[in-house]
């Protein structure tokens, strides 16, 4: 039943301290899946990935009492999910730093572990690709090409002009040709 | 058009090589992820919970009581007013400015003129030097010039003292028997000589 409810209503009753843990559930489960994969092709590994999940569902525990219902919770669970990622990246840049590794090497070795993995074939040459971008480019190219999702929205979510999301893409596809041109 | 084809055809123009790329999902989950996560989740919430209840249930029980208070009907009255505001009112002549140019250009003046009087007052003095030594340079000239003369002077004498000594004073007869003991055909032909040598001069 708390299925059939739309976004607005799960949180209304979760203000409310109706079936919080339920109304809880039934939003992890209906987003869990497309912020996982957003999260997943920015770190790369499934570790990881669970890791910044856990942290995204904690905060939006926290603060959904504090969620303004003029912005979509979609919107809002995106942009939390996007900011964890980049914020894990750069802690751990920071931790490489310190090793004298590089993390975008890091990446690229994270891909190189994962089951499967073959660079002769075209979808992990594109990953190779990806992890090439800069992290702007990056959120911005794998929201466009794989979530499909429209530069409003995209907007919203990095607060980003709709002008500038545009050129951010178009420079990461230009970006990722060259590399699988030269590769 | 639907969005996808949109997204599909933007990228076409951009690359159509990234455009035909494969978009299958490469990586791969742990089974049964998915169906656990909200179940884990909540998991730790309530651990996190009980973590914070047990740390201080004091605080925790006040959390969400909020102490302060607001008059009432505040939000509803509150308004921003925006007083409209002049913009600064910037002089087009400014006096202290222009003061300040005017004081820069007199000491600027003052120096130029004394400059110019010293320099000129120096220049003036090296022309007067100059003339001196023209004057003295005149003087010695004409001195020289005098000297030259007397040395001229002397000098002609001594000439005509020369020529008058090579001059030989002979006689009429003295000359007769000279010239009788020239032939008379080397005679004509000096003559002539001579003639013609005066005839080509004068051409």
């Amino acid at each position: 039943m708390l299925n059939d409810l739309n976004d607005i209503e799960l949180v209304r009753l979760f203000k409310e301290d109706k079936n919080k843990e339920q109304v809880f559930t039934v939003i992890v489960k209906r987003y869990q899946e497309k912020i996982y994969w957003q999260i997943r092709r920015l770190v790369v590994s499934h570790t990881d990935a669970d890791d910044v999940m856990q942290n995204v569902f904690i905060k939006v525990w926290n603060a959904l009492d504090q969620f303004r219902e003029d912005a979509k919770l979609f919107t809002w669970l995106y942009r939390i999910a996007t900011n964890e990622s980049l914020t894990f990246i750069e802690q751990s840049k920071k931790r490489a730093s310190l090793s004298f590794d590089d993390m975008s090497d890091t990446l690229v070795d994270k891909l190189h572990s994962e089951k499967d993995f073959d660079e002769k074939k075209a979808v992990w040459k594109l990953q190779l690709a990806i992890q090439q971008l800069p992290e702007k480019q990056r959120v911005v190219f794998n929201l466009r090409y794989f979530e499909e999702m429209p530069y409003e929205e995209m907007s919203e979510i990095l607060e980003t002009s709709v002008g500038a999301l545009k050129a951010s893409y178009h420079h990461a596809v230009k970006k990722i040709e060259e590399y699988i041109l030269n590769h | 058009m639907k969005d996808d084809q949109q997204i599909m055809s933007e990228l076409s123009s951009i690359s159509p090589l990234v455009a035909d790329m494969p978009r299958n999902n490469p990586f791969e989950v742990p089974k049964g992820y998915f169906q656990e996560f909200s179940a884990n989740i909540l998991f730790q919430i309530q651990a996190q919970e009980i973590e914070k209840e047990a740390l201080s249930p004091f605080l925790q029980s006040l959390k969400k009581e909020n102490p302060y208070s607001v008059p009432p009907d505040y939000m509803q009255q509150f308004k921003v007013e925006i007083k409209p505001t002049q913009g600064k009112v910037v002089r087009l002549f400014n006096l202290k400015a222009v003061l300040k140019y005017e004081a820069a250009a007199a000491v600027i003046g003052i120096i130029a003129t004394f400059a110019t009087l010293y320099f000129s007052s120096e220049r003036q003095g090296s022309i007067a030097k100059s003339t001196e030594e023209v004057a003295i340079s005149a003087d010695g000239y004409a001195l020289f010039l005098n000297e030259t003369a007397s040395i001229d002077e002397d000098h002609s004498e001594e000439i005509i003292d020369d020529t008058q000594s090579l001059l030989v004073q002979m006689d009429a007869n003295t000359v007769t028997e000279i010239l009788s003991e020239i032939p008379e055909n080397e005679i004509s032909t000096y003559i002539d000589l001579i003639k013609n040598e005066d005839l080509s001069m004068m051409n």
